[in-house]
């Protein structure tokens, strides 16, 4: 039987397909353009269309506006722990999700989720905030996930006032190199509060953030315990959707 | 018509009805506000005291009582809590009174301390000219109607069949009795009948709802579209003054909320154990100093604790129905 899982996060909408144990298709799409095109009828309701048969699941933010016909829904918790157990193989672990908007610690004890935080408000600590700071130094998000090193960080707690204070910093003559590590360390400053709340021997890394070497280097250094990233870290939640 | 008394949250209240005024708590004005004019919702009473000059980046419940009170010109005296609240009433203070209002401020004391409290209750029925025995008179009154909210309690959490949201309404009521204590009291009459007749509900998850009042309105529905329903809700519980005391002191040293989190703590681990709660939502108003005593809330309790805040009146954000549903479903799933 085939399965659909799909991720309907903020930023963009991750659909895996499943055929008995084989994953025969993944796609990430942007999230407006997936909203636009695949999830609107003609009334501008939203409502899924062409996934062909088969059981559908989603998760994210998107599945409370969506209606998909016969459609299951799971909670992000859920979907992203059932994920990181079958990609890790493991059971007592600390989760970390950075996502488009939202960031998630999840601590995971026998296989189950017995605890979580998510960011507050700002989206200080999440990938938004990453892609902000790419378009005001110019540099793709590849290039910036490079940067492990030395730099200024920020200390606006709203990602908008980061921006303004990102630019004073390259008024002040740090080098690019500088300013791509310092971003990177700002979210990491971010994130670790919550990381630390619920601190396992071990931390699995997903969501669109694990694809950054740096964020994964840092988060090395600062925790000292070994950082997980799974195969398919940005999948996580769509694939916890389709295992049962 | 009698004389309103604006309050900025629960204060002796025997003391303004043994006067023979009423008490009006603001915060229910603002948070049930239902139009006037051209000012339709409570979100449009934000906008009025932002338009007055209050910032962006301040409480909305301060923004609300403000709102409020301009919509409510007949309310010209309020009673502000200057200690034992919220640090930004003691700024509301001063605008009000340069808007010729006239502010009572009333001052819990730092500590459980008795002396104080009797010094600040003496000169609190100073003002509004009244005796102990006059006002020991009013809360014996007031009593039984109390007694009455605790019996819609032990319906919410022990015989099951009042919803959160009831035990909210009902609790949060008592800071001042719909300013019409008999009226109330015969509502309360006509609920817990009502009441009675329900099957129990099965909910799978029970919470308990920690912190200030919601500014949201859908919060307690969602949690039981959700399958979990809250059966307890600790500050308005609190509001009800929870356990008797003839003594008016005595009384109000009991009541945890205006002192420090510590016995908040003990009072919280007591109602998690009676009512065999699963989780706890500590709901957080955004750019509140009650945000801070999130760090002891979350070390104490013996349960999952999932701090929610919220901004502005309405319906709940989608990041926060986000947080409630996967709250409910872990504790499911730990069940």
């Amino acid at each position: 039987m085939m399965r659909i899982g799909i991720d309907l996060g903020s930023r963009s909408v991750k659909v895996i397909k499943k055929e008995g144990d084989q994953i025969v298709a993944k796609e990430v799409f942007d999230s407006f353009q997936f909203y636009t095109n695949f999830l609107k009828d003609s009334t501008g309701k939203h409502i899924l269309k062409n996934v062909g048969s088969g059981e559908v699941v989603i998760t994210g933010y998107g599945k409370f506006s969506s209606k998909v016909e016969g459609a299951n829904k799971i909670s992000e918790v859920e979907a992203h722990v059932r994920g990181a157990k079958h990609q890790t193989g493991l059971t007592d672990f600390t989760l970390l999700d950075i996502g488009g908007q939202d960031t998630k610690v999840i601590k995971v004890e026998g296989g189950q989720a017995i605890n979580f935080t998510m960011n507050d408000k700002c989206a200080a600590g999440s990938g938004r905030f990453l892609e902000n700071m790419c378009k005001i130094l110019d540099v793709s998000m590849e290039e910036l996930s490079k940067h492990a090193g030395e730099g200024p960080t920020l200390s606006s707690t709203c990602a908008i006032f980061a921006e303004s204070e990102l630019i004073a910093k390259i008024i002040d003559g740090y080098s690019l190199d500088e300013l791509c590590a310092g971003v990177n360390r700002t979210l990491i400053l971010r994130t670790l509060p919550m990381i630390k709340r619920h601190l396992e021997e071990k931390l699995v890394f997903v969501g669109g953030g694990a694809k950054s070497p740096a964020i994964k280097q840092m988060l090395e250094q600062e925790l000292k315990i070994p950082v997980i990233i799974p195969r398919e870290p940005q999948f996580n939640g769509a694939l916890g959707c389709v295992l049962s | 018509m009698k004389r309103k008394i604006g309050i900025t949250t629960t204060i002796p209240s025997e003391v303004i009805f043994a006067s023979g005024a009423v008490p009006v708590d603001l915060n229910n004005v603002f948070v049930n506000f239902k139009g006037k004019g051209d000012v339709k919702t409570p979100a449009d009473l934000i906008r009025i005291a932002e338009e007055d000059g209050l910032p962006r980046n301040i409480c909305s419940w301060i923004k609300g009582i403000y709102g409020a009170l301009k919509v409510n010109p007949d309310i010209q005296e309020v009673v502000v809590v200057v200690r034992g609240d919220c640090s930004n009433s003691v700024a509301l203070a001063d605008v009000l009174r340069s808007k010729k209002y006239k502010v009572i401020p009333f001052a819990y004391p730092d500590s459980k301390d008795g002396a104080s409290f009797t010094q600040e209750l003496n000169r609190f029925m100073k003002h509004f000219g009244v005796s102990r025995k006059e006002v020991d008179k009013k809360k014996a009154e007031l009593d039984k109607i109390r007694e009455k909210i605790f019996i819609l309690d032990e319906m919410t959490w022990r015989e099951n069949k009042v919803t959160g949201l009831e035990n909210h309404l009902y609790l949060v009521s008592t800071s001042d009795f719909e300013s019409d204590p008999p009226a109330f009291s015969e509502k309360v009459d006509h609920f817990l009948k009502k009441a009675s007749y329900r099957k129990p509900y099965t909910e799978k998850v029970r919470l308990a709802y920690v912190g200030v009042p919601p500014i949201v309105s859908d919060l307690y529905a969602y949690v039981e579209e959700l399958e979990g329903r809250v059966v307890y809700n600790e500050v308005q519980f609190q509001f009800s003054m929870c356990e008797l005391t003839d003594d008016i002191v005595e009384q109000y040293l009991m009541y945890t909320y205006p002192y420090d989190v510590f016995g908040r703590v003990v009072d919280i681990k007591e109602e998690i154990e009676e009512r065999q709660i699963d989780g706890v939502i500590h709901y957080l108003q955004s750019f509140c100093h009650h945000q801070i005593e999130d760090m002891i809330l979350q070390k104490e309790l013996p349960v999952p604790v999932l701090a929610l805040e919220c901004d502005q009146p309405g319906h709940l954000e989608l990041r926060n129905k986000l947080r409630l549903e996967a709250f409910v479903n872990m504790l499911k799933e730990k069940k």
